[in-house]
This record gives C-alpha cells, sequence and structure tokens, in this order.
C-alpha cells in the first residue's frame, strides 16, 4: 500500500430523532429551543410520550404543572417514554 | 481733678495767653512784592536757569501770602502763570517739524521736563496747595491744576493734539509692519494720554477702530495668500503680538474689546472658508499641532461646532472613499484601521477629546461603514486571518490584542452584527474543527471582547460551539473505553466532533463513499451513539473531516495532511495507477465541481498527483497518476484545499441566511408597533420600523414584510384610506 490513513478527524452532526416536525405546545420546531430557553441542544431537549408524540420537554412540564393529566394530542393518560439527552448519558456512566 | 479741686485744695493756677492786640501787620505791598519773587522763581524754574533765592524762602512766601487770607488771590495769580506758561509750550510744540517719530520723541522729552516742572512748582506751592486748593471740587493740586491746564491747551490746539494721537496710531501700525520697535516711546506716550486723561477719550476707541480696521484688511489678504495651515499660525502670531503689546503699554480695559475684534475679523469671518478649504487638507497631511491650534482658536470664538460639521464631511468623504473602493477589498480593513488610529490621535490630542465633536465623528462612522454591506463580512474575515494558525500575519501578542480591540472598536459602528457574527462563527468553526486556531487565550479574549461590546446573547452561540467540543471529547472518551482495542487493530487513530446541528453553521451536504475500513469505523462510533444517547441522529459530514496521510514516495515516506475528500481520492491509487476524473467520481461519489476543488491544489500546488494532459483546465476525461518522484524538503506536507477559502457561493448563502432570520426580526416589529399603534399610515409604520430595527436596511424591504404580513392577517388596509393600516387582533 502506498497511501495509508493515520488519523481521522470525524465530524458528525446530531439532530433529535423526533417523526414530529415541530412542538404542537410552543409550534417552534425541536431543533430551536422553547419559547424559554436560549440555547438549542441538550439544554432543551424533546421527549416522547408513551402514545409516542414528541414536546419539548419544558413545554409538556409546563403543561402537566397546571394539573393536567392526558396529553395535548390524543388524551390518553399523559406519560414519559423516552427522555433523551447526552446529560442524562454522562449521568449514568457516572 | 475735680473732685480733688472740690476737697478744698487751693485752686489751680492756669497760664492763659492772650492774643495781641493789634494783628502784627505787614507792609502793605508785601503780597505784590512777593509775588515778584515767585514769578522770578517760576520763570527761572520754566525756563530751567538758576535764581538766588532758595526754595525755602520761596515756600515761606507762599506760607505768609496764604496766611493773610490771600489765598485765592495766590491761586488766581498762579493760574494765569501757569496758563501763559503752558499755552507758549504747546505753540512751540506745534511749531515742530519732522516726523511724527521726532515730533513724538519731542513731545516726550518735554512732557518729562513739564512733570518735573510741575513737581518743583509743587514743593513751592505747597502750602497754598493744602490749605486752599484741596477745597475746591476740580484741580485739588498743584500736579492736577497744572495737567488740566495742558490738556485744555492741548485740546484746543487741534493741530498738535491730533498729530500726538494719529502719530501714536501710526507708531503702531508701523510695529505691527515690523518696520519698527517703539515700544519704550509709546509706553512713555501712551502714559501722557493717561495722565491727562484723554487716553479712554480719544485715543481707546480710536486705537480699537483703526486695530479693526487693519486686520480686516490683512486677514482678508492672508487668507486669499497663506495655506491655511500657515494662515492658522498667523492668526496665532497676531494674537500674540496683539495680546503682547496691550499688556505691554496699552490700558488693561482696551485688552477685551480689542482681542475680540482680532478674533472677529481673523477667526469668525473666516472660519467657513478655513474648514472649507483646509480642513480636509490639515487630516489629509495628519497636521495634528496644526488641527489643535485650530480647534483652540475656534474655541475662542465659539466656532467649534464648525469644526464637527466639517469633521464630519471629511471622514464621511475619506470613509467612503475606502469603503466604496472596489478595486482592492482586502485592504478596506487595514486602512480603516488607518484612519481610526489617526482620527483617535486627532480627537485626544488636537480636539481636546470634545464631546461633540466625538459624536460627529460617531455619527459619520456609522454611516460609512453601513454604506457597504459587506463590511461585517471583511471584519470577521479580518480576525480570522489574525487568528488562524496558518495565516501569514505575525504579531506580538500584545500587537494581537491591541489589533482586536481595534476592530472591535469598528465593529461598534456596524449595523449588521447578526451578519458578522454568521461568518464569525462560519469561520470560527473551521478554526475549531481543523484545530488551526493560533491560541485557545486568543481566541477566549476575542470573545470576551465581542460579550463586551454585544451582550452574552450575541455570544452565546460561540459558547454553545465551545461546549460542543468539550462534549464530543467526553463522548470519545467512553467510546474509547468500549471500542478503543478494536480501533487501535487498525492502526489508525480516530476522533469524533459531534456537533449539534442547529448551533453550528451548515455546510455544503454531499455524501462521499467511504471505503469499507473507514465505513466500518464510522458505523461503530454510529452504532454507539445512537445506543446510548436516545433520540439522536448523527449525520457525517465528510466535508469537515481531515486526515492524515502516510505515502510512500521514491524519495521517502512523508506525511501529508489533507481533507477526507482528499484522503478519498488519493486513496484510489492504492489500486490503480491511473484514474481519469470519471472514475474517481464514480468510486467516491462526490460531485464533480468537489473533486475539482480538492484535486487542484493537490496536482497543481503539490505536485503530488500528475495530471494528463497538463494544462489548467479539467475535465471529466483527464487522467491522473501518482506521482512517484515526489520530493520535498519538509516531512510534513499540508495540503489546504480550496475549501477552507470561502466560495463566492457560500458568502452568498450565508448572507442569504443572515437576511431570511432577519425578516422574522422585522414582521416582530411590525406587529409590535402596529399592537401598540393600532393604526397607523404607511410612512409612519416605515419610519417607526426603521428607528427600532438595529440594522440599515431599505423601504423597500420593510414594505416587502408589511405586505407579507397583510397576506398572513396581521395587518389590514383601510377601507376608506388604502395608506393606513390597522392591526388585526
Amino acid at each position: 500500500m502506498k497511501v495509508k490513513i493515520e488519523k481521522w478527524l470525524g465530524v458528525a452532526r446530531w439532530a433529535w430523532d423526533v417523526p414530529d416536525p415541530q412542538c404542537v405546545i410552543c409550534l417552534l420546531p425541536f431543533e430551536s429551543p422553547c419559547p424559554t430557553c436560549k440555547n438549542p441542544g441538550d439544554d432543551c431537549a424533546p421527549i416522547e410520550s408513551e402514545c409516542s408524540h414528541h414536546f419539548h420537554l419544558h413545554c409538556i412540564s409546563h403543561w402537566t404543572s397546571e394539573g393536567n393529566e392526558k396529553c395535548p394530542c390524543c388524551r390518553a393518560v399523559f406519560r414519559i417514554k423516552v427522555i433523551s439527552s447526552e446529560q442524562q448519558f454522562r449521568s449514568a456512566r457516572a | 481733678m475735680s473732685a480733688i479741686g472740690k476737697l478744698g485744695k487751693q485752686p489751680k493756677k492756669t497760664m492763659v495767653i492772650e492774643p495781641f492786640d493789634d494783628i502784627p501787620k505787614v507792609s502793605e505791598n508785601f503780597a505784590d512784592d512777593s509775588w515778584v519773587k515767585l514769578e522770578d522763581a517760576l520763570n527761572a524754574i520754566i525756563t530751567a536757569s538758576r535764581t538766588n533765592i532758595s526754595r525755602e524762602e520761596l515756600y515761606r512766601l507762599v506760607n505768609s501770602i496764604c496766611v493773610q487770607n490771600l489765598n485765592e488771590w495766590l491761586y488766581e495769580r498762579l493760574v494765569q502763570k501757569l496758563q501763559g506758561w503752558i499755552r507758549e509750550e504747546i505753540v512751540r510744540l506745534n511749531g515742530i517739524q519732522g516726523s511724527d517719530l521726532d515730533f513724538l520723541n519731542q513731545l516726550d522729552n518735554k512732557w518729562s521736563d513739564f512733570t518735573s516742572q510741575v513737581s518743583t512748582i509743587r514743593q513751592i506751592f505747597l502750602y497754598l496747595e493744602r490749605a486752599y486748593m484741596v477745597n475746591q471740587k476740580v484741580n485739588k493740586t498743584i500736579t492736577d491744576l497744572a495737567y488740566n491746564i495742558f490738556k485744555a491747551n492741548l485740546i484746543e490746539n487741534q493741530p498738535v493734539y491730533a498729530r500726538m494721537i494719529n502719530g501714536a496710531l501710526r507708531m503702531i501700525y508701523e510695529e505691527r509692519m515690523q518696520e519698527m520697535d517703539h515700544r519704550i516711546l509709546l509706553k512713555r506716550i501712551i502714559m501722557i494720554l493717561q495722565t491727562l486723561v484723554i487716553y479712554r477719550l480719544d485715543f481707546e476707541q480710536k486705537y480699537i477702530e483703526e486695530t479693526d480696521k487693519f486686520y480686516q484688511d490683512e486677514g482678508l489678504d492672508k487668507i486669499n495668500q497663506l495655506s491655511v495651515s500657515d494662515y492658522l499660525a498667523y492668526v496665532e502670531k497676531r494674537l500674540k503680538d496683539e495680546s503682547d503689546r496691550l499688556n505691554h503699554y496699552l490700558d488693561i480695559s482696551t485688552s477685551k474689546p480689542t482681542i475680540q475684534k482680532l478674533e472677529i475679523r481673523l477667526i469668525k469671518e473666516k472660519a467657513e472658508i478655513v474648514i472649507e478649504k483646509g480642513l480636509l487638507q490639515l487630516f489629509e497631511a495628519y497636521k495634528v499641532p496644526d488641527l489643535q491650534r485650530l480647534y483652540v482658536l475656534f474655541k475662542r470664538v465659539e466656532c467649534h461646532s464648525l469644526i464637527e460639521s466639517g469633521f464630519e464631511k471629511v471622514l464621511l468623504g475619506k470613509g467612503n472613499s475606502i469603503v466604496q473602493n472596489n478595486e482592492n477589498r482586502e485592504s478596506v480593513i487595514n486602512e480603516l484601521l488607518e484612519l481610526q488610529s489617526k482620527v483617535d490621535v486627532i480627537q485626544s490630542q488636537a480636539f481636546e477629546n470634545n464631546l461633540k465633536i466625538k459624536y460627529a465623528n460617531k455619527r459619520a462612522w456609522e454611516q460609512f461603514m453601513n454604506s457597504k454591506p459587506d463590511i461585517a463580512q471583511l471584519l470577521a474575515k479580518d480576525l480570522d486571518e489574525h487568528l488562524n494558525k496558518n495565516s501569514k500575519i505575525k504579531m506580538r501578542d500584545e500587537e494581537f490584542s491591541a489589533h482586536f480591540t481595534s476592530i472591535i472598536d469598528l465593529f461598534r459602528h456596524v449595523t449588521a452584527k447578526d451578519i458578522f457574527e454568521a461568518f464569525y462563527c462560519k469561520k470560527l468553526a473551521k478554526r475549531l474543527l481543523l484545530d488551526s486556531s493560533k491560541s485557545n487565550e486568543a481566541e477566549k479574549s476575542v470573545i470576551a471582547l465581542l460579550k463586551a461590546e454585544c451582550g452574552s446573547t450575541f455570544t452565546a452561540r460561540i459558547h454553545n460551539m465551545y461546549k460542543d467540543m468539550e462534549l464530543s471529547h467526553t463522548l470519545m472518551e467512553s467510546f474509547n473505553q468500549t471500542y478503543g482495542s478494536q480501533i487501535e487493530r487498525t492502526g489508525l487513530s480516530f476522533h469524533v466532533w459531534t456537533l449539534t446541528g442547529s448551533v453550528w453553521p451548515q455546510v455544503s451536504q454531499v455524501k462521499a463513499i467511504l471505503p469499507p475500513d473507514l465505513k466500518s469505523i464510522q458505523d461503530l462510533y454510529t452504532n454507539f451513539y445512537t445506543t446510548n444517547i436516545k433520540k439522536k441522529i448523527l449525520t457525517w459530514q465528510t466535508s469537515m473531516s481531515h486526515c492524515n496521510l502516510k505515502a510512500k514516495f521514491n524519495s521517502g515516506i512523508k506525511n501529508i495532511q489533507v481533507s477526507l475528500h482528499q484522503a478519498l481520492i488519493l486513496l484510489l491509487f492504492n489500486d490503480k495507477n491511473v484514474c481519469t476524473m470519471e472514475d474517481i467520481m464514480r468510486a467516491t461519489g462526490l460531485p464533480e465541481e468537489e473533486i475539482k476543488r480538492e484535486i487542484i491544489p493537490i496536482v497543481f500546488k503539490h505536485k503530488i498527483l500528475l495530471k494528463n494532459p497538463a494544462g489548467k483546465d479539467i475535465n471529466k476525461t483527464h487522467q491522473f497518476s501518482l506521482n512517484e518522484n515526489f520530493s520535498s524538503k519538509l516531512m510534513r506536507i499540508k495540503v489546504n484545499s480550496l475549501q477552507i477559502k470561502e466560495t463566492v457561493q457560500e458568502t452568498h448563502e450565508t448572507i442569504e441566511k443572515v437576511l431570511n432570520e432577519r425578516q422574522y426580526i422585522i414582521d416582530a416589529a411590525i406587529v409590535r408597533i402596529m399592537k401598540s399603534r393600532k393604526r397607523l399610515t404607511h410612512t409612519q409604520l416605515i419610519s417607526e420600523s426603521l428607528a427600532q430595527l438595529p440594522f440599515t436596511l431599505q423601504p423597500v424591504d420593510i414594505k416587502k414584510r408589511i405586505e407579507n404580513l397583510i397576506e398572513r392577517d396581521y395587518l389590514s388596509r383601510d377601507e376608506n384610506d388604502r395608506s393606513i393600516y390597522n392591526y388585526v387582533s
């Protein structure tokens, strides 16, 4: 072999893996944070409910804190299925 | 004493001096006789000859006359005598031939004789003065009397009087023309005028008028003849001369009106011409002392507002010529920096940091800095050039920080801060990902400056980028814990930057086909990431990736630093000796344009690949082969892809993106205004929006957004008046 790669600096971008284009509560896309946050990314992550709907974590917790127990999309009893964030990953490892 | 008397002691003896029964008489013609003697003495004094009567005797004579209540009689005589004498003296002055100078000299001599004669006379007649004259309303002393008589006669004798005053004025004129120095003589003549109290009466006014006229003429001549810088020096000198003159021999009261005349004639009336004719010239020649002189002189007459507008105009002209210069965009920033440092020096040294001039300066900068949209971009580019390891700019650390500060000073005037941010982030991303930043410290200092200038929201994105860099490291650590050994077996060191998609600037989304070994490593990481982190998907950005290669040539082994795309191209030559452009396209899956951009530096700059046929242009059928005889003095060869340079299209895209973002800001501003006002005419709405929005815009841009908002039912046109908008709630 004449040419060989010794070191590889790769670059990858991540995006939220959510089927809905936007949070139905604040109507903002998931790439941007909820209206109360300034920084996009892990600081303002989306969640998936057991009924497979996606919201900004902050938006839906505001919703539930007002005494609503049902999913704003399908009125099923609201439960969180997946919270996604890197922080969670890091804290799990620690 | 009286108490003792009452006690019955002997009465005290007192002695009483009785007056003479008869008042002692003097001979009847004693007074007349005495006067004869006195007159003799007076004549002697006047003619400066000797008498044989002693002064004491004369004094006693006066004394004796006064004692006999002959005060008035003696006074009358004395007055008469002085009258006669002084009149003659004045007439004699009239007879003086020759120039004004001769005349004044003689006048001066005469006066000094006169004063000493008067003082001798006063000594003799002192008793008369003390006993009689002090009670009079005027002429309380002999000196006053003599001076008043002198003055009256002088005024009466017009030719002498006029010759004296005009002579003095003429001497002053000669001094001004620098023909002669008459200071001492003039000082004495002015003294005469002051003593006789005719200075105020007849001299001062004339002097001021004369001065006014003189400087009116001279000022006009000089402003036409001299360059502005010389003119200013001339004015300064004249002001100094005149105030010297005033201090030296003129009355204090003359000082203020004279200097005022001078200021009006030489500065105030010429101010506009000076500014128009000279400010630009002085500024271009960078004559700080002259500008300082200008400021100081103008401040005297409160004309420095003229400097404000003039300076603003000059700066605008200068700035626009730099900014609008299309030929050499590279040097614009350097020229602006140079201008800025010049202006700073002038502000602080010449204009005493005058606030109003500072504002004018600021207005000018804001205008021309925003007259071309690419200034923000050029500033970002300049920062990149100074922060990039690969740049050729060599500076010491403190020079760098000074440079950054002045760049930020320029940036302060730019309203298109969003465009700057977009370009800055883009460049920063490249510096971070390619590890081409000169020093972390310098980066941090620039960010701190930006934060101080625009607030933390402005730099939030930059901070997020840094956060991603750190996160990538922790991710990489845990990846290596699990898969490290597996990667090591491939003999390749591997690192991934995992970036938040919405934070980092967008780059071109070309997808390259990786060779199987690389692909498996990449998949390993993707797998690791998605299994550990829920709800995230990874997209690989091959166009930002970089590699270090080891290549064996006939001359030896070389390390080559290339982009991943270039590496993919070079790897092809492991299996084949010759590849056509089409082969490369097929094997890498990259579009033709991208390959051209990547291959050009390999072929033409470093000559690692050979092209057949040779020539600058590349087309699909051209063949490439590895240059076995490649040699270089360096062990490590860095191949910059052209991609590091911003393409025109990329620049365009970045700006487009910022402009798109602006639409939302404009929309928000319009809706905010309409929500509070409910009803506004078109022009009102436009002007209010322009005032609220932080960047420079054309009214057309706003009009477009208004139309869009009407379509989206945020606003509506008024039924009756189509130029009025209503807010739709």
